[in-house]
């Protein structure tokens, strides 16, 4: 247990009344309170953190935020271990368990460091040069064995035990980022009482504010920094999320945010929060990110961006090393050498690559027009080795050297609706290209605008403009006092004339070598280097290289910056967990279910369910004795044909057709008539696609001159009433028709079998004769049921047995259930489900969703002449054309040859002695089934010329399964296909 | 009112409404409340407002607004010219039949009562609950306003009674059960 | 995206469905002559512009209306919305 912190300094944002004991790499440390995981590895002299993705090179931190590419540690909090997470960008809490990645067996000793070794082999693209002989060992030896050393993080086989959530929120201006830039801007809107959202990554507001020794109004910049957020956080109309990452704009304003969640919130808290936002307009104040400078061996643990060497330092208090050099072309390394020295820490050397660069007088030695050429110490920095501007060479020993090639605006969000950045020679950096998203401003160094005055105004400016877009106005405020100072840069990309490798994106460790070859090679655009070498294309995204290779590229190939341009952007910013975007729909909650009125009853008796898009249906009721679902079905359909069974049909949809020309309206969507159904009757009605395809079929029942009730199949019910909605307002908007879905509203059960009539005479009220001539096959009518209950009875049958559905108001759909089941236990009554309801409707030959599958029309379903010719429907003029026409495929029946094999769903039909190949079907089997009241599986399928082929032999094939069994070709009306048992 | 000897069931499945208090939330099914809908047909229109005004003492309501009083009678709006009439179970077998007979062809009446589930959300918290829950500007609305969202892919209607403090929250009724664990799911976060 | 709906406001895409080219309101006359060319083309032929596109969208989990929307399919801009029934009625479809 090491509690010592060897590089603590004094001062940084750091509570040390609460220290944090934390593990990583198997070892004890200790932080405090403010920390991330990255600060206290660095206050605990931990500078090897991992090992790099291809060389396994020991790799430690570069940065101190998001842009962190080395630092990628496994995650463990409790159950919830998560891979790859950057270590900069951890919370420290107690408990807190982090390990080194992509390392065996050690961090320290990582055998695949031998990739190092083999690196000339390893180039940009290696996986098609090298590894492509023999060929066959490709599959068996290479391909396993790359994808087994690839990869960074292992993931986690255990639930993720972390809640995930999701939430809507609505703004005048959304401000991304709360550094100077962004406090401004809010403050500037809040106080002109528009609703604003102030968002920031950070757990701690004010960016650069906390990380810089910056003087605002003549006093520390955390003066002011206090103030502001107190003034923020006392204006109800200013919402502030921080651990708030915005990842992405989209159309119109919406933008897509994830916020983490505290390490001290309450366990049953969600870990994350997916947040779209809806905004009037934003102001993107993300500041920008800095960018190193390539040079050999510029990855060792020890070498970092100076600006993240002096927010350790200044921040968080922690000390890289005690001895430090900086290299940099431009004025803000100096800073990290004022602010180091000021902390006690000797700068070793300045070495800076602009012949003109001012002095320094904080470093022991100061080398202008210099470059650092090479570096030593594989675990740890040791010394660098500096060429002079008269070619002298210089070895400088230090710990750790700070490293600025310059800032890059981090415009993300401008650039990610197809406009790219633009180059601009002064600031020597890409900036958004102006107007690029609409309602979208950009301020402080987010715009390219680095000083601190510039921010600060720059926030005013924006916030001013977007809410004048609202016209909302903005009082004058004072705004402080800031440097103004202009940051002087001369670009310098790397360091050429050298053997060594020189890194430009350490995640995915691509090099300066890497780009030059791809483009001797002909690579020669920027998005063709980026998938070539893979640059840029890690989870960093290339933050802390795209800018260096863009550079290199111009160099190599003598083109400007300018015109070898970025890759296109595209969200996220950081990697967003897809436990974030699926939010709360995980599991049983992954989409809603929708139970049947008589859920609970089936569940009372052993019903198995099968999901029907979202509903439960009962498929068979299992009773005891019974092991096999055959056994029940079986019983089932026996029940329906010589007693009387109940079937809970509400899922089918139902829609209520009313008005004056609600008759004229369905003759019209129905291919076959229904403007003369009579007052009282039910029809099967058939609906066609425009292009004549069928599309759904069910019932229409008249139960007033200007009241119909259209029933759909279970799966169309919502297409279907989006269709007819569609023709009722967009087609003929003149006729005075209305519709409402009623599926949910009314219980529906089917009873069918002989013995259907004398139940349902038990239920019916005694006012309603219930007599085959009273209430013949086809008719409908409103009842009441049990002492006056209203219902509904309609007599259709989809089991070809004397059949009814019975539909009361859903809250007594249960009720009623159990009454039939009662009334009806000296009848036989039996509840039947879903599999049997589809084995009764096959015996009788009936077409159902799997015949209604897109590809067939009425003629081949047998419903030809159901196609009316005396009047206009859709789908009626095309469903004629020739290329349908002719199409003489023909719903029909089998059954096997030897009356015992299945014949399998899907199967193609064939002649006797056919090869088994495509061009030899002659149709498909469409349903199949075991009919118990035939003892044979029987199936229904379509074949061309299926009149001619009755009573023929064919085979049904399967290749997939390798079935071919022999079928003859039979009626598709297996069981009384007179009809008579309907109309009894 | 005629006694049948058929008991019903509430929408989340059981004989009792649910009910249950998360945090600064409190959410309650509301089984006693019929529903029906009105669809104007041609030339109805004042049939209609005359029947607004005097069920509810006011016009029939535009867009996203609701006329009368939560606990009586009340119009609310669906769609262009059409709207839910929402009145107390209280025993009333069927609001639709009462309103065709009012109407009388001015409009097509269905009867929604069993289409629907109706939760009651109230609490300090049930703004943050809602904001969670649906992209509608929670924050925005009103006594008196109500809508027609998606709440975790469920067609709902949010009824504000009270801002920031009482809400109605209906829901097709097979998934009735699905939006109260979406409704406690969420508060139970929050708590 | 957000569809301005001419009744409601701004509503987030996510409520609605797509179905396609404006030009569906104005179904032939199937008893006409040259019905089957005239419908072939209506369920068949489309422009398919890169640019402004009047399109149908339905407000499925919302008030249910068919709207008439006309977006531009490269920038996403909605320059206007109306309610497919008054653009119908407008352009004498019926029965």
């Amino acid at each position: 247990m090491t509690g010592l912190q060897k590089k603590r300094l004094n001062g940084g944002l750091i509570d040390r009344s609460q220290p944090i004991d934390f593990t990583f790499d198997g070892e004890s440390y200790t932080g405090f309170a403010g920390d991330t995981l990255a600060s206290a590895l660095v206050a605990n002299d931990v500078a090897l953190l991992g090992r790099s993705f291809k060389y396994h090179r020991p790799r430690g931190l570069i940065a101190s935020g998001s842009e962190e590419p080395n630092a990628l540690v496994t995650l463990s909090r409790g159950a919830a271990v998560t891979p790859n997470t950057r270590a900069t960008m951890v919370e420290l809490e107690a408990g807190l368990t982090a390990a080194p990645q992509n390392a065996w067996p050690s961090v320290r000793f990582d055998a695949m460091a031998v990739n190092d070794v083999l690196a000339p082999f390893l180039t940009a693209g290696f996986y098609y040069k090298t590894f492509m002989w023999p060929r066959a060992f490709w599959e068996k030896l290479y391909e396993p064995a790359i994808r087994r050393a690839a990869g960074l993080g292992r993931l986690s086989t255990a639930p993720d035990p972390d809640l995930y959530d999701r939430g809507f929120l609505h703004c005048d201006l959304l401000v991304v980022g709360a550094g100077p830039a962004g406090l401004m801007a809010a403050l500037t809107a809040g106080r002109a009482g528009a609703r604003v959202i102030l968002a920031d990554e950070d757990f701690a507001l004010g960016g650069r504010l906390n990380a810089e020794t910056l003087v605002i109004d003549d006093a520390p910049a955390s003066v002011w920094l206090a103030t502001a957020l107190a003034e923020l956080a006392s204006l109800p109309n200013v919402r502030t999320l921080s651990r708030t990452t915005v990842f992405g704009v989209f159309d119109h304003g919406i933008y897509g945010a994830v916020e983490m969640g505290a390490p001290t919130a309450k366990d049953h808290a969600p870990r994350q929060t997916l947040w779209r936002i809806y905004s009037k307009s934003c102001t993107v104040c993300a500041g920008a990110t800095e960018r190193p400078i390539a040079f050999p061996d510029n990855d060792r643990p020890g070498i970092m961006l100076a600006g993240a060497a002096r927010t350790y330092v200044n921040r968080w208090a922690a000390a890289p090393a005690q001895r430090i050099a900086v290299f940099t072309n431009n004025d803000d390394g100096h800073r990290t050498a004022a602010d180091l020295a000021a902390k006690g820490l000797t700068i070793a050397a300045l070495i800076d690559t602009r012949a003109n660069a001012p002095d320094c007088t904080d470093a022991n030695e100061t080398f202008k027009g210099a470059q650092v050429i090479a570096s030593e110490g594989r675990l740890r920095l040791k010394n660098i080795m500096v060429r002079t501007a008269s070619g002298g060479r210089r070895q400088i020993s230090c710990g750790a050297l700070a490293v600025s090639g310059g800032w890059n605006p981090n415009l993300h969000l401008s650039a990610q609706q197809r406009t790219r950045p633009v180059w601009n020679d002064a600031v020597a950096a890409f900036v958004p290209a102006p107007d690029a998203v609409a309602g979208q401003r950009l301020a402080g160094a987010a715009a390219g605008d680095f000083s601190t005055a510039g921010a600060l105004s720059g926030g005013v400016n924006a916030a001013r403009a977007a809410l004048a877009d609202l016209d909302i106005k903005v009082k004058h405020s004072k705004l402080p006092k800031a440097d103004d100072a202009p940051t002087r840069i001369t670009p310098f990309w790397y360091v050429s004339g050298t053997k060594r490798r020189a890194w430009l994106d350490f995640q995915n460790d691509v090099t300066v070598k890497d780009v030059a070859l791809a483009q001797a090679e002909g690579f020669r655009s920027v998005e063709h280097v980026k998938r070539y070498t893979t640059l840029g294309m890690a989870t960093d995204q290339g933050r802390t290289a795209s800018t260096n290779a863009i550079g290199v590229m111009a160099a190599l190939t003598g083109q400007d910056i300018a015109q070898t341009g970025t890759t296109m952007f595209r969200p996220p910013y950081t990697p967003v967990s897809m436990g974030a975007f699926a939010g709360r729909s995980r599991g049983k909650h992954f989409r809603p279910t929708r139970r049947t009125p008589t859920h609970t009853f089936a569940e009372a008796n052993g019903a198995t369910f099968v999901e029907v898009g979202q509903w439960l249906r009962a498929q068979w009721f299992t009773q005891s004795g019974e092991t096999h679902w055959r056994q029940s079905v079986d019983r089932e359909v026996r029940a329906v044909r010589n007693d009387v069974g109940l079937c809970d049909v509400t899922t089918l949809g139902k829609i209520d057709v009313q008005g004056v020309d609600a008759a004229a309206f369905l003759n019209r969507i129905y291919c076959n008539g229904m403007a003369k159904l009579p007052v009282g009757r039910v029809r099967y009605g058939l609906m066609l696609r425009e292009d004549g395809i069928a599309m759904d079929d069910g019932t229409a029942a008249r139960l007033g001159e200007d009241h119909f009730v259209v029933t759909t199949t279970t799966a169309n019910a919502g297409a279907v009433y989006r269709h007819m909605e569609f023709a009722r307002q967009c087609l003929w908007p003149d006729m005075d028709v209305q519709l409402i879905s009623t599926t949910d509203a009314w219980a529906q059960i089917a009873v069918a079998g002989p013995k259907a009539r004398k139940l349902l005479q038990r239920i019916v009220d005694p006012a309603h004769d219930l007599s085959n001539g009273a209430f013949p096959f086809m008719a409908c009518a409103p009842v009441t049921v049990c002492g006056g209950l209203r219902a509904r009875l309609f007599r259709i049958s989809f089991s070809g047995e004397l059949a009814y559905e019975i539909a009361v108001p859903a809250r007594y759909g249960d009720a009623l259930m159990h009454e039939m089941m009662a009334q009806g236990q000296d009848l036989g009554a039996t509840p039947y489900g879903t599999e049997a309801l589809g084995v009764l409707r096959i015996e009788k030959g009936h077409a159902a969703g799997n015949e209604l599958n897109g590809r067939t029309t009425a003629a081949m379903l047998g419903l030809g002449r159901m196609v009316s010719t005396a009047k206009d429907s859709i789908g009626a003029v095309l469903s004629r054309r020739a290329g349908l026409a002719e199409d003489t495929h023909r719903l029909t029946g089998f059954v096997p040859v030897d009356g015992v094999t299945p014949i399998p769903g899907g199967a193609h039909l064939m002649r006797e002695g056919a090869r088994q190949i495509a061009e030899n079907t002659l149709g498909w089997i469409s349903s199949a089934a075991f009919s118990p009241t035939l003892n044979s599986p029987i199936a229904l399928g379509f074949v061309t010329l299926a009149d001619a082929r009755k009573g023929q032999t064919l085979r049904a094939v399967s290749p997939v399964d390798g079935l071919d069994i022999p079928v003859r070709v039979v009626s598709p009306h297996f069981v009384d296909p007179e009809g008579g048992r309907q109309r009894d | 009112m005629t006694e049948f000897r058929l008991a019903p069931l509430c929408a989340t499945g059981g004989p009792a409404p649910r009910s249950i208090v998360l945090g600064n939330v409190t959410i309650t099914e509301v089984p006693d409340i019929a529903i029906a809908s009105v669809a104007k047909r041609a030339g109805g229109a004042s049939a209609l407002t005359e029947c607004a005004r005097v069920l509810t003492g006011t016009d029939v309501p535009g867009p996203r607004r609701v006329a009368g009083s939560a606990g009586s009678m009340q119009f609310m709006w669906t769609g262009p010219e059409q709207w839910f009439v929402l009145a107390p179970l209280d025993g009333r077998q069927v609001l639709a039949d009462d309103l065709a007979a009012r109407l009388r062809g001015a409009a097509s009446v269905t009867e929604q009562t069993d289409g629907w589930a109706c939760f009651a959300v109230e609490g300090s918290g049930t703004a943050a609950l809602l904001e969670r829950l649906c992209a509608l500007d929670i924050a925005r609305m009103e006594a008196g306003m109500a809508d027609r969202t998606g709440i975790e892919h469920m067609s709902c209607f949010v009824i504000c009674d009270a801002p920031g403090a009482c809400y109605r929250v209906l829901g097709a009724r097979s998934s009735a059960l699905s939006l109260f664990e979406a409704l406690s799911c969420v508060a139970r976060g929050l708590a | 995206m957000i569809i301005p709906h001419p009744l409601l406001g701004p509503r987030d895409a996510q409520e609605f469905t797509y179905l396609g080219d404006a030009s569906m309101i104005q179904r032939p006359d199937g008893t006409a002559e040259g019905a089957e060319d005239a419908l072939f083309n209506y369920v068949y032929m489309r422009d398919n512009p890169a640019g402004e596109h009047r399109e149908l969208w339905y407000h499925e989990q919302g008030d249910r209306s068919w709207l008439v929307v006309t977006r531009n399919t490269v920038t996403h801009e909605i320059t206007q919305v109306e309610l497919a029934r008054d653009v119908a009625l407008a352009l004498g479809c019926g029965a």
